[in-house]
């Protein structure tokens, strides 16, 4: 499914230290935008990033307990990212993305480090938008 | 052809969202925030109770975030 809409976000701004015990603050913008969950009749907001180098939407267990999701029920998963590999359990769900709601699909783990942002990856939101990041101008826009 | 722009969405000239104050204050947790996507209505160790802290503020569908821990330069 490709949407026939154009909406637009905007990138968020982060400070962070350039290494853990240096004193000096870096800006940095990262794109993350909010999106609704839905499973069944639980929804929850979430802000997100949009991460082109993810394959799937990977998301804190959290979020799949909230929602009333049973975890361990969902398809298992193996995630390798740069600190490692993880497991998850891929589940149905539906995204609501402004106005446009699709059927699409998260995996869920309790094994992601502290820093972990939610992400929008490849199956499951790559393939139902032409994302465009303009990190100069710090909008997103989805076509 | 631009046919949507619901709340969350701008079709004008934009700056990033500021979220410089959510770290370190919030690191660890999920912040319930309002609709302009910086303001925070609540928060806490889980989606919860971030949302339940936001619901007695009068907001019934916060946006939730889980602010990292640490705060370093990223790579998926």
């Amino acid at each position: 499914m490709r949407v026939k809409t154009k909406i637009s976000f905007r990138y968020s701004q982060i400070e962070t230290k350039p290494f853990p015990s240096s004193n000096r603050k870096v800006t940095l913008f990262r794109p993350i935008i909010p999106i609704t969950i839905l499973f069944k009749k639980q929804f929850v907001r979430m802000e997100t990033l949009i991460d082109s180098g993810a394959d799937y939407n990977i998301f804190h267990g959290d979020v799949a307990t909230y929602l009333g999701i049973n975890l361990t029920r969902g398809s298992k998963r193996t995630i390798h990212g740069i600190a490692g590999k993880i497991k998850g359990y891929e589940h149905k769900v539906e995204l609501k993305i402004d106005q446009i709601k699709f059927p699409s699909r998260i995996t869920f783990s309790n094994q992601l480090p502290n820093n972990f942002i939610c992400v929008l990856g490849g199956k499951g939101f790559f393939d139902h938008f032409q994302v465009n990041l303009d990190y100069n101008n710090k909008t997103i826009t989805l076509s | 052809m631009a046919e949507a722009a619901g709340k969350n969405c701008y079709n004008s000239l934009m700056t990033a969202k500021n979220w410089t104050h959510l770290h370190p204050q919030y690191a660890g947790k999920w912040v319930a925030l309002a609709a302009d996507e910086t303001t925070v209505v609540g928060s806490g160790p889980s989606i919860k109770i971030a949302i339940k802290t936001a619901k007695k503020k009068g907001l019934e569908e916060p946006i939730l975030f889980r602010v990292p821990q640490d705060m370093y330069p990223y790579a998926g």
